[in-house]
């Protein structure tokens, strides 16, 4: 029983050689060390475009994280290869972007991950069996994604008119703590993935925006009440808590260290197989803010852009090489800002190769 | 008839908490060699002075500088959503009437001038908006000291809200150019806000001793750090830094970090046990600030997140090394001959110490190493600063640029 601490890195492809080297420098790295120091366990998820470009402009830092896998106390974890929605995408892409990132991560780091962090917690209920697969036997989801997982729906009828009829969700949960309790995913033929849960609570303690106890380099009570509670619960007690926004920086890894040094021996990898987990039949699409959020109008209309560029790949005039990054969630995510300008131009360069 | 540039700014001596204030008592003294200048002063998030609100008055040398009450601050600090809609709307008052006493100290300004608002804080931005508003042909320049960076929030600053952002959004894109210290931090904006490079000004900030630099000062080891008691600043670092130096040397070390610093700085430094060697300095002139580089072997900066890096410029223009971490705009500060030698890997605090002790070493590399500082600084003066502002605030105005002028880069 313990604590488990992962960490979700990614840039998307319009990011400059200046940002690779920050991450690294300012991010990464500082992680890294602290973990080799204290010997402290770490689950990482850096997506296999990040990690190329890492390997290209900052090999001592590949080395060390190669170094880390190699002894155990980092687990690397499979995500998409860049960093995809997975409801957004096709799924023999979806494939492609999950079977490119395994491959890169064995690779430059000697090992084929076992589990699957997906990017922003998102999900599609076509990766269950694609993960089965792969072979990866874990994926992490976010609290909030279970919670509505569990969820059913009832019908009310006769609401103030004959005619009218709605419905309600109820929370199968009723607010209960999670943390600690186990859930799996059955597949048909009766595998199973197991679901490693990223608790919402303990991330806002931790690591969240700029309120988490970590990023208060010059006042030590949050986080040492933070690790006392974590003491406390300890014994009984097996929880994830993983940030995929929010990096170490360097005025968060002063707490960082001192977290890493008051957990101790409670910090553990992620969990093994557990065959008394709950078992779920079903996981739902899933997104932070909503599926709308994802397809409003103006991600759709790059969607539409995106289908004709798969229609220049069937046709034989695009190489898929080219599409995987247009598949990164940049221009949908951050739909209004000007960045989005590189991979509309590209986008456009390649479906307007469709003959006629 | 020269043209109007008017500054507004939240700092101005004395009214100064970091280098913006020193910068613009430096650069508005300058501009009036070229251009008619007036200083507004706003105070943000400080207090100003109450009693010396009312109509523009003059500094010491007749520069035309009105300082605000502190109405505009209250209405600044209680916005406590960047959707707020009635606190906005009492910015927006508060503006209007900071903008209409602009009017009137621009009041004799020749009927075809249009002025250029030089805006100092991204917290003015709706002053600067209200004034342009009211003179629609004003060219509006903002200058971006400490752009903000992702992982990194608006130090100290109140951080629980997104206003700083939106504020500093709408600066830069009410301005029509973006004056910026450096590379780095142009980089940072075009990033966060979408700024062209083509709106981008990158101007390093100058440094000028008004006497050349003493030599290196007698035995104990002295070092000074300088810089806001902030997180950002990295103090936490220095300490522990000072804890390991103490361990093989003699060292006393000196915090600048006004007049707030020494009670949080205090008990950390009790803390560590390192308190009795720590001297505090609260706000200083910089006529001060320059007697404090000259009695120091060493200037220190663990600051986390630099923009361009004042304080050790102005150490390095006084023959000092500058030992720190390698954050920012640093490294292209201190070029590449010496980067290698003063930056140390962000966080690090036994590589610091490391570093620091193999100059200790060796004093004769300690004064070689402060002579190449100082030959470094000579290429950051501020009328070089100055000539490439005025091709910004007047785009009409030709500077005659020394050829053999080394690269700021």
């Amino acid at each position: 029983m313990g604590l488990t601490l992962g960490w979700y890195y990614h840039l998307p492809p319009c990011a400059s050689a200046d940002e690779v080297a920050a991450t690294v420098d300012d991010s990464l790295q500082l992680l890294l060390q602290a973990h080799r120091e204290r010997g402290a366990p770490v689950a990482l998820a850096i997506t296999g475009s990040l990690l190329e470009r890492i390997a290209e402009s900052r090999p001592a830092c590949l080395a060390l994280l190669r170094a880390a896998v190699e002894d155990g106390h980092v687990q690397s974890l499979a995500c998409t290869f860049y960093e995809v929605c997975p409801f957004l995408v096709p799924p023999r892409y979806l494939r492609m972007q999950i079977e490119r990132d395994l491959a890169c991560k064995e690779r430059l780091l000697g090992l084929r991950p076992t589990a699957f962090w997906p990017g922003n917690l998102a999900w599609a209920p076509v990766l269950g069996a694609l993960l089965r697969e792969l072979g990866l036997r874990a994926a992490v989801i976010g609290e909030t994604h279970l919670r509505e997982a569990q969820q059913t729906q009832l019908w009310q009828w006769l609401q103030g008119s004959v005619t009218h009829m709605g419905s309600v969700l109820v929370d199968t949960l009723a607010g209960d703590p999670l943390e600690g309790r186990r859930f799996a995913l059955e597949l048909e033929g009766g595998a199973r993935l197991q679901l490693v849960m990223a608790s919402s609570g303990l991330r806002g303690a931790l690591s969240f925006g700029t309120q988490g106890a970590i990023h208060h380099a010059w006042d030590d009570a949050p986080l040492d009440a933070a690790v006392r509670d974590a003491r406390a619960r300890s014994p009984r007690w097996q929880a994830f808590s993983g940030d995929d926004g929010d990096r170490i920086n360097p005025v968060s890894i002063h707490q960082y260290r001192r977290l890493l040094a008051g957990l101790g021996p409670i910090l553990t990898g992620l969990p093994a197989a557990d065959h008394d987990a709950e078992v779920m039949e079903f996981l739902p699409a899933h997104a932070p803010g909503g599926i709308a959020f994802w397809q409003d109008e103006t991600a759709a209309a790059w969607l539409r852009l995106l289908d004709e560029v798969y229609r220049a790949v069937d046709a034989g005039a695009v190489a898929i090489d080219d599409v995987l990054p247009l598949q990164d969630v940049f221009p949908v995510f951050w739909k209004r800002i000007a960045r989005a300008r590189w991979f509309h131009e590209r986008a456009w360069s390649l479906a307007s190769r469709i003959p006629r | 008839m020269m043209p109007t540039c008017l500054i507004l700014t939240s700092e101005y001596p004395p009214l100064v908490l970091g280098g913006v204030g020193r910068y613009v008592h430096e650069v508005a003294h300058r501009l009036r060699r070229h251009l008619r200048v007036a200083v507004m002063v706003v105070p943000t998030y400080q207090p100003g002075d109450e009693d010396r609100d009312g109509a523009a008055a003059a500094d010491d040398d007749g520069l035309a500088v009105a300082l605000a009450g502190n109405d505009y601050r209250q209405a600044l600090a209680a916005i406590t959503s960047a959707t707020d809609a009635g606190a906005l709307a009492g910015l927006g008052t508060a503006a209007d009437a900071i903008a209409d006493r602009c009017l009137r100290m621009l009041v004799d300004a020749p009927v075809d001038d249009t002025p250029v608002i030089y805006v100092q804080d991204y917290a003015l931005s709706p002053v600067a908006a209200a004034l342009r508003a009211r003179l629609p042909g004003a060219r509006v320049v903002a200058a971006c000291h400490l752009p903000v960076y992702a992982g990194f929030t608006y130090f100290d600053k109140p951080i629980a809200d997104a206003i700083h952002q939106v504020l500093e959004a709408r600066l830069v894109h009410l301005a029509q150019r973006v004056v910026v210290p450096s590379a780095f931090a142009a980089h940072v904006l075009g990033l966060t806000h979408n700024v062209s490079r083509a709106k981008l000004a990158v101007i390093p900030l100058g440094a000028e001793r008004p006497e050349p630099s003493k030599p290196m000062p007698t035995l104990p080891l002295r070092l000074l750090a300088v810089g806001r008691a902030t997180e950002q600043k990295g103090h936490h670092f220095l300490l522990q830094a000072l804890k390991g130096l103490l361990a093989h040397h003699d060292v006393q070390l000196t915090i600048a970090a006004g007049a707030t610093g020494r009670a949080r700085l205090g008990v950390m430094a009790g803390r560590l046990g390192v308190a009795a060697h720590i001297r505090f300095e609260e706000a200083l002139t910089l006529d001060a600030m320059w007697a404090l580089y000259d009695s120091h072997h060493v200037l220190v900066t663990t600051s986390l997140y630099e923009t361009f890096g004042l304080a050790v410029l102005e150490a390095m223009a006084s023959g000092r090394p500058t030992v720190g971490f390698a954050v920012g705009a640093l490294p292209a500060l201190w070029g590449p001959d010496l980067a290698g030698a003063f930056g140390t890997p962000v966080a690090d605090v036994a590589a610091l110490v490391a570093r620091l002790q193999a100059l200790f070493a060796d004093e004769r590399a300690l004064a070689a190493l402060g002579a190449r500082a100082e030959c470094r600084a000579r290429s950051f003066g501020w009328a070089r600063h100055v000539d490439a502002l005025l091709e910004v605030l007047q785009p009409r105005h030709v500077v005659k640029r020394d050829a053999q002028e080394p690269a700021w880069g």
